[in-house]
């Protein structure tokens, strides 16, 4: 086998050469404009980073700062809520008010609503029932 | 690394164009043949390692010195290769594309024989090793293998070839 590495080594001489005069000087002249004309070395890329991703950054950070988190407009409805301590009205976005008036207007959903209402109602009661009287 | 490899290096990282261009210029003929002998044509070749020593300089910081410099080259050629490696064929074979890297071999030559009788990743690494001296671990790195396939297959190659050159004497 070592006949063979030696062979393989000896054979390789003629290729090596043929290679050296097949990659050409117009090949060594073209990689050297090319990396010169991208002069987008690495720290040329550092660079860009910092002086386009900075400020784009720092742009919508500060948008996101100056919008408002929820713009109500139209006028503002309200709802009664019912609470241990006696209703309170929340005020409605125009989007809630289109859903709950999508949902009002469903009659099988407000009839599952007014039976989910009497349950909580009854299990209120029976809570009520366990709970001590200085609770 | 030798140490002007390593200054060169350095400063290529620093931005320094003609720094890498020494080192471009070093490597140039070691990345060709590598590619010659697997795309099989000049043309190919030169494409390959434009590209692929283009990308070195773009990606330059993200080579580590615990790579070759030589091994972090052949990883990203390989990578920059598009065209898969086109049915090897004889010169005289009846199919016959030429293959200009077959066509300057003696025909006896045991590399013309490697290239049409071993397939692509055993080739390369036979090259990397007999051709260009690079180590097991070296080779390793460069094809995205371990080094018990390197091995095996160097060894696998080896018998491949010696048969086939006892067929041709016997």
């Amino acid at each position: 086998m070592n006949d063979l590495e030696n062979r393989l080594r000896h054979d390789a001489r003629p290729l090596r050469a043929a290679s050296s005069n097949a990659a050409s000087s117009e090949l060594a002249n073209a990689i050297a404009n090319d990396i010169r004309e991208r002069q987008l070395g690495p720290r040329s890329r550092f660079g860009l980073w910092l002086g386009i991703g900075l400020p784009l950054a720092v742009a919508a950070t500060a948008l996101w700062f100056m919008t408002p988190a929820a713009t109500v407009q139209g006028p503002v409805e309200t709802l009664a809520v019912a609470q241990p301590d006696g209703p309170s009205l929340v005020a409605l976005s125009p989007i809630d008010i289109d859903a709950l008036e999508t949902v009002s207007s469903s009659a099988p959903l407000e009839a599952e609503w007014d039976a989910l209402m009497q349950d909580l109602e009854r299990a209120k009661t029976e809570i009520q029932k366990d709970l001590p009287i200085n609770f | 690394m030798k140490s002007d490899e390593s200054a060169l290096i350095a400063a290529a990282k620093e931005g320094s164009a003609g720094a890498f261009c020494q080192l471009a210029e070093s490597y140039r003929n070691t990345l060709f043949r590598f590619l010659w002998l697997r795309c099989g044509n000049r043309a190919d070749a030169e494409d390959a390692v434009q590209d692929a020593l283009l990308s070195a300089w773009q990606y330059l910081d993200t080579y580590r010195d615990r790579w070759q410099f030589s091994t972090w080259l052949y990883r990203i050629a390989l990578r920059k290769l598009k065209k898969p490696n086109r049915h090897i064929v004889p010169i005289d074979g009846e199919t016959g594309t030429e293959d200009d890297v077959l066509s300057g071999l003696e025909r006896d030559n045991l590399w013309r024989i490697a290239r049409t009788e071993l397939k692509e990743q055993p080739l390369l690494a036979m090259w990397l090793h007999y051709g260009e001296g690079e180590s097991i671990s070296d080779i390793a790195l460069a094809l995205s293998r371990s080094e018990s396939w390197v091995k095996v297959n160097l060894m696998r190659a080896r018998n491949k070839l010696a048969e086939t050159m006892g067929a041709q004497t016997g």
